[in-house]
C-alpha cells in the first residue's frame, strides 16, 4: 500500500529483511559470529601458528598451555620416566612473538606469505589448546579444519538447491510426466535412510584420493542426497505460485516457459529458500563428520573438524586427553547453534506476515 | 465499417475431468473489428473469460484443450501456428490484462522492471532503452511521478495503480489487441471508471481494438461498440450496443437488462433472472436457457434454437427472436411499458 508505514515504504523486499533482521538482536549476533567464523577459516593460515600437518615427535598429547600476562609460555620438556607427560623448565620463559616469519603460506591460495600472527622461537612450542597424537598443535588445525568444515555446507548447499530448486520448478510447473519422474526419484532417494546412502555413495568413489578430491567427494554424495526433500517442497510451492495471476499474466505477454520459471516462480521462493539452506547448513556440517568419524572423510594429515573428532572417539583419550574432544567439539557445536539461531531470525525477517518489520 | 481484425469461429474448448467433459466454450463465433470494442457478456461460467484465454492459447492443459474452431488473427489461424510463433503473437500483437490487479503483477520485481522485460523481449530494446519505454509507458497511462514509481514493487502501489501499471505491460509493445478480462471489477466505483476512460482513450490514441469480457452492463453501456451476450458456453446474442440495449431479442439480455436498477424506478427489490448458470457438464436438452426462460414454449425444450439474424449485424439464438424483435413479447417476462 502506498500509505505504508513510513520507515519501511520504498524499500525493496530484500531491504526490508535487511532492516528486520538487523532489528533482531539474537539474529545480528548470530550474523557476526558466522562473519567471524568464516574471517577465521579464511585466515586460517595467517592466524594458526603452525601448519596443520607440522609434527613434534617430543610433544605427543602435550596438553594445552595457558598464555600468562605479558604474553609469554612456559617451556615444557618430556618428564622423565613418564609416557606423554611433561613438566616445565623452571625459569625459562617463551615470550610470544608477534608476525612471525613460519611455514610459508598462501591467503586463498593467491597472496604468498610467511608470516604469521603469533608463534615463540623454537624448539619451544605454544599449544593453545593443546597438541595430538603426533604432536600437532590442536589450534591451528581447528583453523585449517574450518575452512573444510565451513565450506563444505555452502558448497554442498549451492549444488543441492541447485538440483532441487530446478527439479522441483520443472515439475511443478510443467506437469505430467516431468512430475511424475522427478517425484519418484525424488522419492526414492527419501526412503533410503540418508546415512545408508551417505556411505554407499561414499563406497562409489575410489579409496584413496587426495584431500582435495576427497573434499569434493563428500561434498557431491551430501549434495546428491539433499536435493530430493527440497525438491518436493519447492514443487509444492511452485503447484500453489503457478496458478497466480502474474504467471498467467507473463505467459499471455509472450514469455517462454523457461523465463516464467526462472524470472517469475522461482524468484518467489526465495524467502522459504534462503531459510532452509541456512538451516540446512548444519546438515552438512555433521555430515562432513560423520564420514570423517568413520574414516570416509578428509584424510589426515590434512584437518577438518570431522576427522579431528574422529581422533578422538577412544575411552583413554576421552580420559587422558580431553581437549581432543572438546577443541573440535565446541566448534562444531558453535557454529551450528549459530546457523540455527541465524536461520530463526532470517525466517522471521522474511516473513511476509510482519510485514511492518521493526519490534520482533 | 472497418475491417475485422480477431475473428474466432465455431470455437470449441472443452475440459477433460474426472466428472465429464466439461464443454466450457460450444460453438463459439465472434468477429473484433480494428478500432473498435466488442464486449463480451455473461454470468459467472458462461465461458467468456475461457473464451478469451483460448485466443491466446493459454487455457490450462491438461485438462483443458481446444478441440475445434478457428482464430483468425488478419486472416491467420492462431491455432495454426507453432508454440513459438504464437509467443511472438502474445505480448505484442495482442496482449491481455486480469481481473485481479492485486495479484497479476509479480510481487518481486519492480514495476519498471516487469514493463521492460516486454519491451526487452519482443523488441530486443537495451535495458536503459527498455526502462526509458517503461518511464514513458507510465506516464500514458497516467501513473504521476513515473521516474520514481518504476522503482516501486507493486505492493507500494494502490489497486487502481497496478491495473494501470498492468495495462502499460500489456500496451508496451502497441499491440492490435487488447483482451481485457474483467479489468475492473475488482476495483472500486470511482476507480472503475478512470480505468475505463483510460482505455478509451488509449484505443483511440493508439487505434487499437478491444475485446472486453465483462459482467457489468454499465461497463458495456459506456464503452462498447458491439456486444456478444454468452449463456452456457455460447453466444445467444451478438449486435450493436444501441440495439442490445433499444431490442433485446434473446430473452436471457432482456433478463440481464431488466436487472439492472433504473435511475428514478421504485422498486422494493432488484429483478433478477431464476435460477443458476446450468453445470456446463450436462446442459438441458434444447435451448440450453430454457429452464430459466420466462417465455420458453415446447420446442425450447426439444430443439437447440439455431442463430436467426434479425437485422444486419444482430443474431440471436432463440425461436422467439422474431417475437421479441417485433416488440409483441417481453423477453423478461414482464409487461412493457
Amino acid at each position: 500500500m502506498t500509505d505504508g508505514v513510513a520507515t519501511t515504504a520504498g524499500l525493496s523486499p530484500a531491504g526490508r529483511a535487511w532492516r528486520a533482521l538487523r532489528a533482531n538482536r539474537a539474529g545480528s549476533v548470530a550474523g557476526t559470529v558466522l562473519l567471524v567464523l568464516y574471517a577465521l577459516a579464511a585466515l586460517a593460515p595467517f592466524l594458526a601458528p603452525y601448519d596443520e600437518g607440522d609434527m613434534d615427535r617430543l610433544r605427543f598429547f602435550h596438553p594445552s598451555m595457558p598464555v600468562h600476562a605479558g604474553g609469554w609460555v612456559e617451556v615444557t620438556r618430556p618428564a622423565a620416566g613418564a609416557v606423554n607427560a611433561y613438566e616445565t623448565v623452571p625459569g625459562a620463559r617463551a615470550p610470544l612473538r608477534w608476525f612471525v616469519k613460519g611455514a610459508p603460506w598462501k591467503l586463498l591460495g593467491l597472496v604468498p606469505s610467511d608470516r604469521h600472527l603469533f608463534g615463540v622461537d623454537a624448539p619451544a612450542r605454544v599449544y593453545l589448546f593443546g597438541a595430538d597424537a603426533m604432536g600437532r598443535d590442536v589450534f591451528s588445525r581447528l583453523l585449517y579444519g574450518a575452512q573444510v568444515s565451513l565450506t563444505v555446507g555452502l558448497v554442498g548447499i549451492l549444488i543441492s538447491f541447485t538440483l532441487g530448486l530446478l527439479l522441483g520448478g520443472l515439475a511443478g510447473y510443467l506437469g505430467g510426466w516431468v512430475d511424475t519422474l522427478v517425484m519418484r526419484s525424488a522419492e526414492v532417494f527419501l526412503s533410503i535412510p540418508a546415512l545408508y546412502l551417505i556411505v554407499a555413495l561414499r563406497a562409489a568413489f575410489p579409496a584413496h584420493l587426495s584431500s582435495r578430491q576427497v573434499y569434493v567427494a563428500i561434498v557431491v554424495v551430501l549434495a546428491f542426497v539433499g536435493w530430493a526433500s527440497l525438491a518436493r517442497v519447492i514443487r509444492g510451492m511452485v503447484l500453489s505460485i503457478r496458478r497466480a495471476e502474474y504467471v498467467l499474466a507473463a505467459e499471455a505477454l509472450g514469455m517462454s516457459r523457461a523465463r516464467v520459471l526462472v524470472r517469475h516462480i522461482l524468484p518467489n521462493t526465495a524467502s522459504f529458500v534462503i531459510v532452509a539452506a541456512t538451516v540446512a547448513v548444519p546438515g552438512y556440517i555433521l555430515g562432513e563428520v560423520f564420514l570423517s568419524f568413520l574414516g570416509m572423510g578428509v584424510q589426515e594429515p590434512a584437518a577438518s573438524w570431522g576427522n579431528m573428532l574422529g581422533a578422538a572417539r577412544s575411552v583413554s583419550v576421552l580420559r587422558d586427553h580431553p581437549w581432543l574432544l572438546f577443541a573440535p567439539g565446541a566448534a562444531i557445536f558453535v557454529t551450528v547453534m549459530t546457523f540455527h539461531v541465524f536461520g530463526d531470525a532470517l525466517r522471521d525477517a522474511l516473513d511476509p506476515r510482519q510485514e511492518s518489520g521493526g519490534r520482533p | 465499417m472497418s475491417e475485422t481484425i480477431l475473428e474466432v469461429r465455431g470455437l470449441h474448448t472443452h475440459f477433460f475431468t474426472e466428472e465429464g467433459v466439461v464443454r466450457a466454450v460450444d460453438g463459439v463465433s465472434y468477429a473484433l473489428r480494428a478500432g473498435e470494442t466488442l464486449a463480451v457478456v455473461g454470468e459467472s461460467g458462461s465461458g467468456k473469460s475461457v473464451t478469451a484465454l483460448s485466443i491466446l492459447r493459454l487455457v490450462a492443459s491438461p485438462p483443458g484443450r481446444i478441440v475445434s474452431g478457428e482464430i483468425l488473427f488478419r486472416g491467420a489461424d492462431l491455432l495454426k501456428l507453432a508454440e513459438g510463433d504464437m509467443r511472438k503473437i502474445r505480448g505484442r500483437r495482442i496482449s491481455m490484462i486480469f481481473q485481479e490487479p492485486m495479484t497479476s503483477l509479480n510481487p518481486v520485481h519492480t514495476c519498471g522492471a516487469q514493463i521492460a522485460e516486454v519491451v526487452e523481449l519482443h523488441e530486443g530494446l537495451s535495458r536503459d532503452a527498455a526502462h526509458a519505454r517503461a518511464i514513458e509507458m507510465l506516464k500514458l497511462v497516467g501513473i504521476p511521478s513515473p521516474e520514481q514509481r518504476a522503482n516501486e514493487y507493486p505492493h507500494q502501489l494502490s489497486g487502481g495503480m497496478r491495473q494501470r501499471v498492468m495495462i502499460a505491460m500489456a500496451l508496451a509493445c502497441r499491440p492490435d489487441v487488447l483482451i481485457a478480462d474483467e479489468p475492473t471489477t475488482a476495483l472500486d466505483v470511482t476507480i472503475q471508471a478512470q480505468i475505463l476512460e483510460l482505455l478509451a482513450r488509449l484505443r483511440r490514441e493508439l487505434g487499437m481494438a478491444v475485446l472486453l469480457v465483462t459482467h457489468d452492463l454499465g461497463v458495456v453501456a459506456e464503452t462498447a461498440d458491439h456486444v456478444a451476450v454468452m449463456y452456457a458456453g455460447q453466444v445467444v446474442e451478438h449486435a450493436g450496443v444501441r440495439e442490445v440495449f433499444a431490442r433485446p431479442c434473446h430473452p436471457y439480455t432482456a433478463g440481464l437488462l431488466a436487472s439492472l436498477p433504473r435511475m428514478g424506478e421504485r422498486r422494493e427489490r432488484l429483478r433478477v433472472i431464476p435460477g443458476n448458470v446450468p453445470n456446463p457438464a450436462r446442459f438441458p436438452s434444447g435451448c440450453r436457457f430454457h429452464p430459466r426462460c420466462p417465455v420458453a414454449i415446447d420446442r425450447c425444450r426439444t430443439e437447440a434454437p439455431e442463430v436467426v439474424t434479425i437485422a444486419e449485424g444482430h443474431d440471436s439464438r432463440c425461436w422467439r427472436a422474431a417475437e421479441l424483435a417485433a416488440g409483441t413479447l417481453d423477453g423478461a417476462g414482464g409487461t412493457r411499458a
